[in-house]
């Protein structure tokens, strides 16, 4: 489960709000996509809910850990991919992943097991022993997502998932999304691509200037924009209207 | 807790010292592990001449006389080392690093993720002191006939004796950051920090040389005295450092001292993690919030707009690719100002030259192709063997720009010269002011830049015969073009010595003058230019071709 309980944030003294008053919760068992238009606060929104930087005010809860009072055992719910994983280079992708597993307390048998499945799974498995450094975009964004899921976590975060993957491992990671929510665990993924957020989400989420805009199933933003946007219209439209 | 905190270290070390690229390069290239030998051979090389340097300073110092005097000295030497070397160290490891907001997601605390870090710079710290100190050390027990129980307790003092002036540095860093709002000028600060640790060096030689030049006078005795009370001066203001200077004594005391010493440096950091965690994650939380991107001005806006030639854009970017790294800037200056200050400044205090003394034509040649040498040495290394390098993983826009590669090869090459005639220039004009020849300065001028530009045109092929585009850091980058630019070293030597030579049999043989001479190499070299101009542009033009970037 995820909480955000009114967060506000700005980065500049007397600047405007990155995100301002969010409220939302995304629920066990449930996909939520978070979409906006660039610099709607939803990269700053996500770097919040996985304690990269402090809100200003406002709660934030990850499976009922306060992410600003308890932000090791919330962290620790958490599995995050984030949008540009090009921080650690210089080591191999096993070295990277097993840090992840240090880190995240992963039983040596688990982590051999998870591993073997997931390498396999993202076919990495020829590569895994390369230097981080030399894989192409796709590649670190694959070892990204499999070292987020090494510890089986409650809650998954994805900044701009799709980016760079190929279609297998981008049907690897939708599979994924699935499974998990299918297995009462937590997605919550920000993206550009409507058509993912439509066919694989259960509730969208609208942030436009650090506010949110609008929320809910499809159908619910279809009946609640007030934009007279009919059934068969696609997201694209409903997202136009709603952020224009 | 531990667990985090040392899969972190891990993490950090493999990045720091590139362990895992090593591996992974040797497994890779077979070709390359030469470079083990020679890495090593240098390496021999570096302690052989360090442990001269000793030899000569305990022979000064008279070791025999005040052994604990100068054990003393060693230990504080070392100890203000890694203070002054370890601030910019620490700030970049704390601050600037690439992995900040990765770290920053991971569920370690702040006091696990600061004692990695920290870790990661004593380690570093430790290894200099193993190749700085160390011989120094093992020399001084040498020449001392101490026992194995004086090895041991070197041993353990090479791992305890960073933690306290590490401490303090950490202290700093962390106090300076938590009060100024330095996240808008990161890159100014992270130039500055490139600077610190050059300028310190260049301090510390300039103390030594003139401590050497002092010593070697009359007033020696005056000197040694005064240097032999300075660790205790600082003792007396600083008790532990009583216990560091006793671990030199002999017996129980020696291993008392150490025991002494050993906890409370232990204690030191121990503390400091513990208090320094929150200060840390709020010096961090401040660097996110005030790191802002610069605003949009309309008078910016237009300078923008202005067209520019194809080669003054070309020109403009080369100026970046240097002027946008702070530690390709601080290299550039170090060797453009340092070198000759250094140079000028032991000539000075050697006595130069009496304005009445003749100067011989050989020597004035001498002299002459010295300084020419000079300027390849402070204009070359740095802007000549990386002006491909230096475009890292961004190369390939050179290939995708519409631009054609000889215009990209003219700029690479002019903005090169433009840094090649600066150092020209100041060396000409320090020879003038030191030797009041401004005849033989001006030759130095004139030679120096048609050298300079062969030499020019040479590093552009060399960067284009092996160039490396795949460097994470700067630091990377300059550690790998090292054997290059011993090569460019021998080679500015090997061409200075042989025209020396040649003049001299000129001179010698041919009855020829000094400006007869001068003007024979001036012509050469103006007629080599003839020839290597069209050939550098065809090569590179061919070589641009079949880079990977």
């Amino acid at each position: 489960m995820i909480w955000f309980g009114n967060v506000s944030k700005r980065y500049e003294r007397g600047g405007r709000l990155a995100v301002d008053g969010l409220q939302l919760q995304v629920d066990p068992g449930e996909i939520v996509g978070f979409l906006g238009p660039n610099g709607a606060g939803k990269t700053t929104t996500i770097k919040m809910l996985t304690g990269i930087i402090p809100p200003d005010t406002g709660e934030i809860e990850v499976d009922h850990r306060s992410m600003i009072r308890s932000p090791l055992e919330a962290k620790r719910k958490i599995g995050y991919v984030p949008d540009q994983p090009e921080s650690v280079m210089r080591i191999t992708g096993r070295e990277y992943l097993h840090f992840f597993a240090d880190v995240y307390r992963v039983s040596p048998a688990e982590r051999e097991d998870r591993l073997v499945q997931y390498l396999e799974r993202y076919r990495m498995e020829d590569v895994i022993d390369e230097l981080i450094q030399g894989y192409s975009r796709g590649m670190k964004q694959k070892i990204a997502v499999i070292a987020s899921l090494l510890h089986d976590p409650a809650v998954w975060v994805l900044d701009e998932p799709m980016v760079g993957l190929d279609p297998h491992a981008a049907k690897v990671v939708k599979e994924e999304m699935k499974w998990r929510r299918d297995h009462g665990k937590t997605v919550f993924f920000s993206t550009h691509v409507l058509e993912v957020a439509e066919r694989l989400c259960d509730r969208i989420a609208i942030l436009q200037q650090g506010r949110l805009v609008a929320v809910g199933t499809m159908e619910e933003l279809r009946r609640g924009s007030g934009v007279g946007i009919a059934d068969e219209e696609t997201l694209e439209q409903l997202f136009l209207e709603l952020t224009e | 807790m531990m667990r985090g905190a040392w899969a972190l270290f891990e993490v950090i070390v493999r990045g720091q010292y590139g362990l895992s690229y090593l591996t992974e390069r040797y497994k890779k290239n077979i070709d390359s592990r030469w470079e083990i030998p020679a890495t090593l051979v240098l390496l021999v090389l570096l302690e052989w001449m360090i442990v001269g340097v000793y030899q000569g300073a305990y022979h000064l110092l008279s070791l025999e006389d005040h052994p604990g005097k100068v054990f003393s000295i060693l230990v504080l030497g070392a100890i203000l080392w890694v203070f002054f070397s370890s601030v910019a160290h620490m700030m970049r490891q704390l601050y600037f690093t690439n992995d900040i907001e990765w770290v920053s997601g991971l569920p370690l605390s702040s006091s696990e993720v600061l004692g990695a870090r920290m870790a990661g710079v004593w380690l570093g710290q430790i290894l200099v002191l193993i190749v700085l100190w160390l011989p120094g050390l093992i020399l001084y027990g040498m020449q001392l006939h101490k026992g194995v129980g004086f090895y041991i307790l070197v041993a353990d003092l090479m791992l305890s004796l960073p933690f306290f002036p590490l401490v303090i540095s950490g202290w700093f860093v962390l106090v300076v950051v938590r009060i100024v709002p330095w996240g808008k000028y990161r890159q100014q600060i992270e130039r500055l920090l490139s600077l610190l640790f050059p300028l310190f060096s260049f301090i510390m030689i300039m103390s030594i040389n003139g401590f050497m030049m002092n010593a070697g006078a009359s007033g020696s005795f005056t000197w040694i005295t005064k240097l032999l009370d300075v660790p205790n001066t600082f003792a007396s203001y600083f008790y532990p450092l009583h216990w560091a200077f006793g671990i030199g004594s002999n017996g129980v005391t020696a291993w008392v001292n150490a025991l002494l010493f050993d906890s409370f440096s232990l204690c030191m950091m121990v503390v400091f993690l513990l208090l320094g965690a929150p200060l840390y994650q709020r010096g961090l939380q401040m660097f996110r919030n005030s790191s802002g991107s610069q605003r949009y001005t309309r008078k910016k806006g237009k300078q923008g707009l202005r067209s520019r030639s194809l080669f003054r854009l070309m020109l403009k970017r080369e100026y970046h690719l240097l002027m946008d790294t702070p530690f390709f800037v601080a290299q550039t200056l170090v060797q453009l100002i340092g070198l000759p200050l250094f140079i000028a400044i032991s000539f000075i205090r050697g006595g130069g030259i009496e304005e009445n003394e003749p100067i011989s034509v050989m020597f004035q040649m001498v002299i002459l192709w010295g300084s020419v040498i000079l300027c390849l040495l402070m204009g070359g290394m740095n802007s000549i063997l990386r002006t491909i390098s230096r475009e890292g993983r961004f190369f390939y826009l050179s290939k995708v720009l519409p631009v054609p590669y000889k215009v990209q090869i003219a700029a690479k090459y002019t903005f090169s010269m433009m840094i090649m005639m600066f150092a020209c220039l100041l060396v000409s004009v320090i020879q003038g002011i030191l030797i009041s020849d401004w005849i033989l300065a001006s030759w130095t001028l004139v030679l120096g830049i048609l050298t300079g530009s062969l030499f020019s045109q040479l590093g552009i092929l060399h960067d284009l015969w092996r160039p490396n585009l795949t460097w994470q850091s700067p630091k990377e980058l300059a550690k790998q073009l090292g054997l290059g630019n011993l090569l460019f070293m021998i080679l500015s030597l090997f061409l200075g010595g042989t025209l020396i030579f040649l003049s001299w049999i000129l001179l010698k043989f041919g009855k020829l003058s000094f400006i007869e001479i001068q003007g024979i190499w001036t012509l050469l070299l103006i007629g080599l230019h003839v020839w290597t101009g069209k050939g550098v542009i065809a090569i590179a033009n061919r070589r641009y071709q079949t880079i990977q970037g």
